[in-house]
């Protein structure tokens, strides 16, 4: 088996060897299957190729903002192919995230399914929202067609410039296969996360970089073309992302499902035979809670491993792990969408050191500095700082970068890389060299494996007309996961229930940043110094989010 | 207690921001994508709430509660044999 080589040759590659191989299965309502096979799948990426070759400019970012399907890969794939530079956004986004990555971007032309149609319909009305005006919208329609859906396109379609991607005829011709010319360190990817400006902001990924953390996931989880991966995660996420191009890359079927419920999780693992399971925190804390188990004595028996990645558990659950999936091999990863995976817990460190995230990922450095910059001794909490594998090539607006990518302050023969990520985590590293995370020192949060800055938040309250004042606190509860309280004051003379302002940030914001309470202020309790009370507004939080 | 319709559409406006005039009963939710199934748990959480009964996790999936129509007849299926 090849652990090497460029991520879309070998896709064509696996095309030619084994066509009629499952790539990709979607699990649709009603428990069905829909299997894409490699032969399918890469006739599809060239069509997505040769069409981003006529339209657009060479190097454009194309946001794809659908939800995962196999067109949705054939699109990345295709982007790859084309070297222009891909954008899965969370299908979650509403129109204000959209708005700013168009802007950011400058794209002229974007991917989009039905479901997201909805919502840039939703945002055609808010006037901060202008920007989703400005591309192409090439519209992907399921089959068969929702009407629901083509209602909506038929609405749109004087605001919106809409096109529908159809294939094109068969004599056209098809675009060689070949990315053999790319500079591999021009930027393959683009991935959107949140900032605490209050906007998203794109990290951009080089070719490299992606070929090569998809080479050390495969040589870390020692995948091989028997695999079976089940996808619950979102391609706008890295991790759901590395595990889309490793299975491709080892030519093994990746199955998508969308549910994290326990039961639906049981449910395809079991159908499809899975073996290996990319998961964030809260879907092991969920399936733990209601007790669920993986039988793998039987229906379960090809699982093989699972990973806790973007975010940690609690003790106890950490523990329980093991017996959820008995004899399953658990792997912790840590990282950032700035700096893939810095560490790993291999499953044979799991009885000994379950609460390290591990050590240092394949080609990776890693070091823990004090507030003077110098090395942390062993125990000693202080940054993080990343170099080598995973490493951004920056932000895609430069201003952002010089704080986070920084010249390595460990250039040296031993590690030769110019640049280094400052991670803005806290943690040591003790004297075996196990990672620790000890916090951050700003205001980000995780919310079920999402990273959540509260700013983006207080941003869409402050934009609801009749909104003067806002602020938005995370709570954690005692499984260790965050919960937002929002807290509003009104202007002069408005009218705004909490229900309607939740109303209004449902549509403004991702799910997992909608604010548990909404609470209503008739003033913001403030400091001394006059500053918001934060200290007063956790106390407030606390008690209205009932936990 | 038990779950109303109208109790439903409103959760799904106040909390999803679907727009409720479009969907009918049997208007796909979570698989159209409409809804996304990281509010589930949520959703759970209101359902129960609302009919004032726990679900056993284990039975619940995607497809039952892929549609308003669906919710109902799973809700009341279940509100009927434990509270009739």
């Amino acid at each position: 088996m090849r652990r090497e080589g460029r991520l879309v040759p070998l896709l064509h590659e696996h095309a030619r060897r084994q066509p009629a191989r499952t790539a990709v299965t979607q699990r649709l309502p009603g428990g069905r299957y829909l299997e894409t096979s490699y032969a399918e799948l890469a006739r599809k990426v060239n069509l997505f190729s040769g069409l981003f070759r006529r339209r657009l400019r060479p190097g454009a970012i194309i946001p794809i903002y659908m939800g995962k399907s196999a067109d949705c890969i054939a699109a990345i794939y295709g982007a790859l192919e084309s070297g222009h530079v891909f954008s899965c956004l969370n299908p979650k986004f509403r129109g204000p995230q959209i708005s700013a990555v168009l802007q950011a971007s400058n794209a002229d032309a974007a991917l989009v399914d039905g479901p997201g149609l909805m919502t840039l319909r939703n945002s055609l009305s808010d006037p901060a929202c202008e920007a989703v005006r400005q591309p192409e919208w090439l519209l992907l329609q399921g089959d068969p067609p929702v009407p629901l859906f083509e209602k909506a396109t038929r609405e749109l379609s004087g605001s919106l410039k809409i096109r529908h991607f159809n294939e094109p005829p068969a004599e056209e011709p098809s675009t060689a296969a070949d990315d053999r010319h790319e500079d591999a360190h021009l930027p393959a990817c683009c991935l959107f996360t949140s900032g605490s400006t209050g906007t998203p902001k794109g990290v951009l990924i080089s070719r490299r970089d992606l070929e090569n953390r998809t080479w050390a996931e495969v040589e870390w989880f020692e995948l091989g073309s028997e695999d079976v991966l089940l996808s619950i995660l979102p391609f706008s996420f890295d991790v759901g992302l590395n595990q889309l191009m490793t299975a491709l890359a080892i030519g093994c079927e990746l199955v998508l499902a969308d549910s994290w419920l326990p039961a639906d999780i049981l449910d395809t693992a079991a159908a499809r035979r899975v073996s290996g399971i990319s998961g964030v925190p809260s879907i092991w804390q969920d399936m733990l809670r209601v007790q669920a188990r993986f039988d793998t004595a039987g229906k379960h028996k090809s699982l093989r491993y699972i990973t806790v990645s973007g975010g940690s558990l609690p003790s106890r659950q950490l523990l329980e792990l093991p017996g959820l999936a008995p004899g399953v091999a658990i792997f912790k990863t840590y990282g950032q969408t700035e700096a893939f995976r810095a560490a790993s817990l291999r499953p044979s460190e799991f009885s000994t050191k379950s609460e390290s995230v591990g050590r240092a990922f394949t080609g990776v450095r890693l070091y823990v500095v004090n507030e003077s910059g110098r090395p942390c001794a062993p125990g000693e909490i202080g940054e993080i700082v990343h170099s080598g594998l995973g490493v951004m090539t920056g932000y895609l607006q430069s201003a952002d970068t010089a704080l986070k990518l920084r010249p390595n302050p460990f250039f040296s023969a031993a590690d030769s890389h110019p640049l280094a990520v400052f991670t803005g985590d806290y943690g040591c590293i003790d004297d075996d060299g196990y990672l620790f995370l000890r916090g951050r020192h700003d205001t980000m949060l995780k919310i079920s494996g999402n990273r959540v800055y509260p700013e983006e938040i207080t941003r869409q309250l402050l934009a609801i007309p009749g909104v003067a004042m806002a602020e938005v606190v995370g709570v954690r509860d005692d499984s260790g996961e965050s919960h937002l309280a929002a807290f509003a004051s009104l202007a002069k003379g408005a009218a705004l229930s909490e229900a309607e302002i939740q109303r209004s940030l449902a549509a403004r914001l991702p799910s997992y940043m909608a604010p548990r309470r909404v609470l209503l202020l008739e003033e913001m309790p403030r400091t001394a110094s006059g500053k918001p009370d934060k200290q007063e507004l956790l106390a407030l939080a606390r008690r209205s989010v009932n936990l | 207690m038990a779950l109303t319709r109208d109790k439903l559409m409103d959760y799904l406006n106040r909390k999803l921001g679907i727009d409720v005039s479009e969907i009918d009963d049997d208007t796909l939710l979570y698989s159209s994508g409409m809804a996304d199934s990281f509010s589930m748990v949520d959703m759970l959480i209101f359902i129960e709430s609302e009919a004032g009964f726990k679900l056993d996790p284990t039975d619940v999936t995607l497809d039952n509660l892929d549609s308003v129509g669906r919710i109902l007849n799973f809700v009341n299926a279940r509100n009927g044999g434990q509270s009739a």
